[in-house]
């Protein structure tokens, strides 16, 4: 039977592990920011590569859960506002819950488990298959040759992502208005417009909530990203160990999305 | 010069290397036999700086390699290349573009000198055929000759060659060893082989040395090494599974 003692030691050498992981999590981060700058003009081949698996694949997906998400709440809150004969009101809220939270967060989640758990067992492949060990001893920077691109692809796909997302959401909300909600296309559209102008014109041609929603949507993909790589680039143990490497990326950062976002809504919304 | 000053090094419990001292010499292919999961791949790793020894010194050219910076870590990585095993080819790369890779990660060619010097490292291998094809669609042995490839177009002072066999079958070994063997010759390089394949060992090598619990035995020529009336050498050569334990215990 395990002693007090052996529990502790335990315990203590998991949280050595995690504040490690976390350390290292963070200095990728870093690293990958000031390689962008130095190595931009060597990795374009890389980042173009990223680009297409971070937005290409995961699109066909993030289109259909945008245009059903947009759909359910339609329905949901349609339901509640017409007992209260408040139906034109649904595409304000719609736009708001879209753009603000749902989108960004509905996206980073599919990009997690699309991209993010295929970065991480990419990158845990490279590591117990010992390719990356090749690449340092070529004197290879791996951060710059492995992890900036994706970060940098990830940062750029997922607003991008997000904003069709929401656009799909939107379309199927308004779909949803007008066949059991009997609003009209054209109230739909206006009140839609309106809500997310709240404060017009603060930041450029778009409204505010779409641009904070989008920085939102900026951040968690460098996050689903180096999270992913880094938990990738700690796998061992062969086959087993690029499994849990996946299974860590994706609960990590489901995890740190939940907590990140909602900091991140206190800062733009409070 | 590689030289291995007292090595240690331990896996939690498991001593894997319990003093290793070695030097190697411009010119020269040193062979270390031993059972597979001795510690013999972990001796290459520390010389190339991927494993930090417990204590010991392991010094490239004069630079301590336990104690270097990133920067003199990485002129001992362009003077030591590492043959891995597997071959560790980028997967998502051409095999053109895994023998580029050294070269353009260097940024010091042009694009039509790094083309050149991969189509000579590539022709030398006899695998320009194969150089538009990805490591997943060649053979194991073609994977080896990339990896070669690869190494030799940085045209490093000094090959590590981690069990360079291992895997292949016995036509295919015999075309490696030959291929390490012309590699040596035709230049002034070092040559560290860690194998346990004796065909292999006595075609290529000018020293031989057999790592037994943590530590490198009698290291000597070829044919010194086969005439060895050391009980755990002479178990190995034979094939016998205690490793002449039983001998050494009289």
């Amino acid at each position: 039977m395990a002693t007090l003692k052996d529990t502790l030691e335990a315990r203590g050498r998991d949280l050595r592990e995690s504040v490690t992981n976390a350390g290292f999590t963070v200095s990728l981060l870093l690293q990958s920011l000031r390689l962008f700058f130095v190595d931009l003009r060597h990795r374009r081949r890389f980042i173009l590569d990223q680009l297409a698996v971070c937005g290409i694949s995961p699109l066909p997906v993030v289109c259909v859960v945008g245009l059903f998400t947009g759909m359910l709440l339609a329905l949901q809150i349609g339901m509640e506002l017409s007992r209260l004969g408040q139906s034109e009101a649904i595409s304000n809220m719609i736009g708001l819950i879209l753009f603000r939270e749902m989108g960004p967060f509905m996206t980073a989640m599919i990009l997690t488990a699309s991209v993010g758990s295929a970065m991480a067992a990419e990158l845990g492949t490279m590591r117990v298959s010992e390719e990356i060990d090749a690449l340092e001893c070529m004197s290879i920077n791996t951060t710059s040759f492995l992890v900036m691109p994706r970060i940098v692809a990830m940062t750029i796909m997922t607003p991008l992502l997000t904003f069709i997302g929401c656009i799909l959401g939107c379309v199927g909300g308004g779909l949803v208005a007008n066949t059991q909600l009997s609003v009209s296309p054209a109230v739909y559209a206006r009140n839609l417009l309106a809500s997310l102008q709240a404060e017009p014109n603060q930041l450029g041609p778009l409204p505010e909530e779409i641009y904070t929603g989008l920085i939102k949507a900026a951040i968690f993909g460098a996050l689903i990203a180096t999270i992913s790589c880094a938990t990738g680039l700690k796998a061992s143990g062969g086959a087993i160990g690029v499994g849990r490497a996946v299974r860590s990326a994706v609960v990590r950062c489901f995890l740190m999305l939940i907590i990140i976002g909602y900091y991140i809504s206190w800062i733009f919304f409070r | 010069m590689i030289r291995l000053q007292d090595v240690h090094k331990s896996f939690g419990d498991t001593h894997v290397l319990r003093g290793v001292n070695l030097e190697l010499t411009q010119g020269e292919t040193l062979v270390i036999l031993g059972r597979s999961g001795t510690g013999k791949s972990v001796t290459l790793k520390h010389i190339v700086g991927l494993m930090k020894p417990d204590s010991g010194h392991i010094f490239v050219d004069g630079i301590d390699v336990t104690s270097a910076s990133n920067e003199q870590l990485q002129t001992v990585r362009q003077r030591v290349a590492y043959l891995f095993q597997t071959g560790a080819l980028v997967n998502w790369l051409s095999v053109r573009d895994n023998v580029a890779l050294p070269l353009a990660e260097q940024r010091k060619l042009s694009s039509a000198e790094i083309r050149e010097r991969v189509e000579e490292s590539l022709q030398s291998l006899s695998m320009l055929e194969a150089a538009d094809r990805m490591p997943s669609q060649i053979s194991g042995g073609m994977r080896k000759r990339a990896a070669l490839a690869r190494v030799l177009v940085a045209q490093p002072k000094a090959i590590l060659y981690d069990e360079p066999t291992a895997g292949l079958d016995p036509v295919m070994a015999r075309t490696v060893s030959h291929l390490i063997r012309d590699v040596q010759s035709s230049g002034d390089r070092m040559a560290l082989v860690v194998t346990h394949d004796l065909e292999l060992a006595f075609s290529v090598a000018t020293r031989i040395g057999l790592h037994y619990k943590g530590e490198l035995i009698e290291l000597a020529p070829p044919d010194v090494f086969k005439q060895s009336k050391h009980p755990v050498i002479r178990a190995f050569l034979d094939g016998q599974s205690d490793l002449g334990e039983e001998g050494l215990n009289q």
